[in-house]
């Protein structure tokens, strides 16, 4: 009976918040996204059949089951074992809501209730995750169907309950901390120690052009690593199965392993109050405010320019977004996206020569991404202001000042960052096979340039526009997903590439004929006066875009949602 | 100085403020009270320019807030009952960024003079998720102080404050009246609201039910001079009046 309450609160909620989803698609704005989003899921897991139909995920798996199996297991090994022994891996076991903490923690009820509650409250995710990826494997029919998303589900419930065991004991500290904790590094010990052995065979197999992936194979499946490796082998195995027959020979497995998981963790009487209570005001900070709300921001940043005291408001909101964005960007931040950029910058290069080569790849990639999608990535704008728009409303200043000082910002950053990569470039690019003549290079980069800061603009207002037309479908928050949300990016998406195009046609034009002019004039094309003429009339667009989203802002309702608060 | 006339606000089929008018003397604190829903926060909201009004006109010291709003607004300062501070910026650099916004004359002098004044000097240079609420509340007074505002508008300004936030908040208020400001404080703690307000505009469903000195209500409503029992017997909320003779302050 006890039990009762906390079922009846995850039903409730379910039950509403499906109602919720529901009631919203009265609206026209939330209907469109979801019918766009219903389409777009359409098309990427079912409508795709026929003729040019791909093969899915589970016949490239079925052609090399044994390997997807291996690759499987270990991988759950290694997640396993880094949350036992990873000395930072202390996140807390489970994660509830700012209301459960309110409501729940100081209810009388026992403490293992309250984990068998988060339990099946976190069992919805493992729900929703095996559907999405059984859609993705795409089946070839239902009973394969079936057995991918139960195979799914039992594997990613056994993890998750496992991963919440994890933390409940390193929290508890003590033997039962550190007996796991010695047997799982035994297990890594036992499979680098293996690898370790054969290391020699496997660097000749590698040397004669054998394969290394069947000899793994063959490893992992054998002596020690085979025991070490079971467990996760047999959670594997489960929705790779190819036959049902071998699906029911491992469920009984995969069933003691869940339960026996499960006991484990509603019988570990850990004190996991605090650590909760912490984490559920992390969640509604990155509910409320998105990944910002887990930076800590350095206030220590010195500022980029001394503001004068008296001035254009835009200069002054342009300040506050550069201080903003400095204090947000982090190191480690910066040397993730290097290290993804050489990454990409090696595929992309890959036999075409040098050192210089790749670096002009590297940077013609990092001039493209900023130059199209960081405008929608990099939200030192509005979007970011969203929460304190009331404030910003208040100012005295015009609304076109307030959007233009809003999107400065961002502005200035990525075309620094566009300018500076094709600059690079442009310098690195003297014995790439695809380099144009150095005078010819040099007229690209510089119309390049002249025109960068216009695209970036337009593109930036368009976000901010819809921003201040459509807040709610900024996403400021880790909002819930679902087939609406989707939608709606799909919508900015295009609508974003639309405007582009609309901004870009006059542009075209205007450098198109002034071109056209000086080349019937002199006889030679001339890069660098379209790119002044097409940059130009960019600016001009968005000094007229900023006018329009301003008197938008003007008249806004910014919050016509709280009426009920009137 | 603040003239509110006619003022209508409409959140599609429902009329949040409905014809209300009423002005504000400098030097007057007037206090702005109703039951919930009653539509005080957007009365606040359209005065200061955060919401559009759907009729009626609002001057900030001549200035219509819609048709001239850069110049009614030079002349505003609005503390909300939730100071939203930008999450990236120190104490210090909101003041001079509210400096630069409003175009303050020795804007650094004054900040520094509002920052020992409101205690936060040792705290210029933290930012808002290292200070308490009663912290930021300050940061924002300080920012709507800055520019020397004739028209000040407070809601629920005692939220979360301390008991010597309280009586900070209360001094600050009285002082603005003190010096010519045109003050209305948005609240539901009547013994505040009796204690420092020369003048008081109830609102009920969005319709102004009555207005004036607390003498004048108490001789309107016939109740006695507890604004709780006018409050109560003005907005038709006799079930929730306390036993007569009982007195909050």
């Amino acid at each position: 009976m006890t039990g009762s309450p906390l079922l009846y609160l995850t039903l409730c909620s379910l039950r509403n918040r499906l109602r919720v989803r529901l009631r919203r698609l009265r609206e026209p704005r939330y209907l469109i996204a979801s019918v766009v989003g219903a389409a777009y899921f359409w098309l990427l897991f079912i409508g795709r059949g026929g003729r040019g139909r791909a093969p899915g995920g589970l016949s490239l798996i079925s052609q090399a089951r044994g390997g997807a199996e291996t690759v499987s297991s270990t991988v759950l090994f290694i997640t396993a074992a880094l949350a036992w022994i990873w000395p930072g891996s202390r996140r807390p076991a489970l994660a509830f809501s700012r209301a459960d903490v309110q409501h729940l923690f100081t209810a009388p009820i026992p403490r293992r209730q309250l984990v068998r509650y988060r339990v099946l409250r976190s069992q919805v995710g493992v729900l929703f995750g095996s559907i999405i990826t059984t859609l993705l494997l795409r089946p070839a029919n239902v009973a394969e169907g079936g057995k991918v998303f139960l195979g799914l589900v039992l594997l990613m419930a056994t993890s998750n309950l496992h991963l919440t065991g994890v933390s409940l004991s390193r929290a508890a500290g003590g033997w039962r901390r550190r007996v796991p904790q010695a047997i799982a590094a035994a297990a890594v010990v036992v499979l680098v120690g293996t690898v370790a052995a054969h290391w020699s065979e496997l660097t000749a197999i590698a040397a004669t052009g054998g394969s290394v992936a069947g000899e793994l194979q063959r490893l992992s499946t054998t002596g020690a690593a085979r025991i070490v490796l079971w467990p996760f082998r047999v959670l594997a195995r489960l929705p790779l199965a190819d036959s049902t027959g071998a699906f029911v020979a491992a469920l009984p497995w995969v069933l003691v392993l869940l339960t026996a998981n499960y006991i484990w963790v509603v019988r570990t009487d850990v004190p996991f109050e605090e650590a909760s209570a912490e984490l559920s005001e992390k969640l509604e900070g990155l509910r409320r405010r998105g990944v910002r709300a887990l930076r800590q921001p350095r206030a220590s940043t010195r500022t980029p320019f001394q503001l004068a005291h008296h001035g254009r408001p835009e200069i002054a909101i342009l300040w506050k977004n550069l201080i903003s964005m400095g204090r947000m960007l982090s190191w480690a931040t910066l040397v993730r996206i290097g290290v993804l950029v050489l990454l990409l910058a090696t595929m992309l290069s890959r036999g075409r020569g040098n050192g210089a080569t790749l670096m002009t790849v590297a940077c013609l990639f990092i001039a493209a991404f900023a130059l199209l999608l960081g405008p929608q990535m990099t939200r030192g704008d509005l979007r970011q202001d969203l929460e304190a728009l009331a404030t910003l409303k208040t100012w005295p200043i015009r609304g076109a000042a307030l959007v233009r000082g809003e999107v400065l910002a961002p502005s200035l950053v990525l075309t620094a960052i566009v300018a500076l990569a094709l600059i690079t470039a442009t310098v690195t690019s003297v014995h790439a096979p695809f380099a144009a003549k150095l005078t010819n290079r040099w007229s690209l980069l510089i119309g390049a340039l002249l025109v960068a800061p216009g695209l970036v603009l337009a593109q930036l207002l368009v976000h901010n526009a819809l921003a201040v037309t459509f807040p709610s479908w900024i996403s400021i928050g880790g909002r819930p997903g679902g087939v609406d949300v989707v939608g709606q990016r799909m919508l900015v998406m295009v609508g974003v590439m639309l405007a582009l195009v609309v901004a870009v046609v006059p542009a075209a034009i205007v450098a198109g004929v002034g071109a056209g002019l000086l080349y019937l004039l002199t006889g030679t094309m001339p890069v660098v006066p379209a790119g002044v003429l097409a940059g130009a009339t960019l600016l001009l667009e968005a000094w007229i875009g900023s006018e329009l989203i301003g008197a938008i802002l003007e008249r806004s309702n910014i919050s016509a949602v709280d009426a009920a608060d009137a | 100085m603040i003239h509110v006339s006619h003022l209508t606000k409409r959140y599609r089929d429902l009329t949040a403020v409905d014809d209300f008018s009423f002005d504000v003397q400098p030097g007057e604190i007037v206090g702005l009270i109703g039951p919930n829903g009653a539509g005080k926060t957007s009365t606040l909201r359209c005065i200061v320019g955060i919401q559009r009004p759907t009729g009626g006109t609002i001057t900030i010291g001549g200035h219509d807030i819609v048709s001239d709003p850069v110049e009614a607004k030079r002349r505003l300062a609005f503390m909300a009952d939730e100071p939203q501070l930008f999450e990236y910026l120190t104490v210090s650099e909101h003041l001079h960024l509210t400096a630069r916004i409003y175009d303050v004359k020795d804007g650094e002098s004054k900040a520094a003079a509002l920052l020992e004044e409101l205690e936060l000097t040792a705290k210029k240079n933290a930012l808002p998720g290292e200070l308490s609420r009663g912290m930021k509340q300050k940061v924002a007074i300080a920012c709507g102080l800055l520019h020397d505002p004739p028209a000040l508008l407070f809601d629920e300004p005692l939220t979360g404050l301390d008991p010597l936030g309280i009586r900070r908040m209360r001094d600050t208020i009285v002082e603005r009246g003190r010096r010519g400001g045109a003050v209305i404080v948005s609240s539901h703690m009547l013994h505040l609201v009796q204690e420092i307000c020369s003048r008081v505009v109830i609102i009920d469903r969005g319709r102004k039910v009555a207005d004036g000195t607390i003498a004048e209500l108490a001789t309107q409503a016939r109740a006695g001079s507890n604004l709780e029992q006018i409050f109560l017997q003005v907005t038709a909320r006799e079930d929730a009046a306390p036993a007569s003779g009982t007195d909050p302050t």
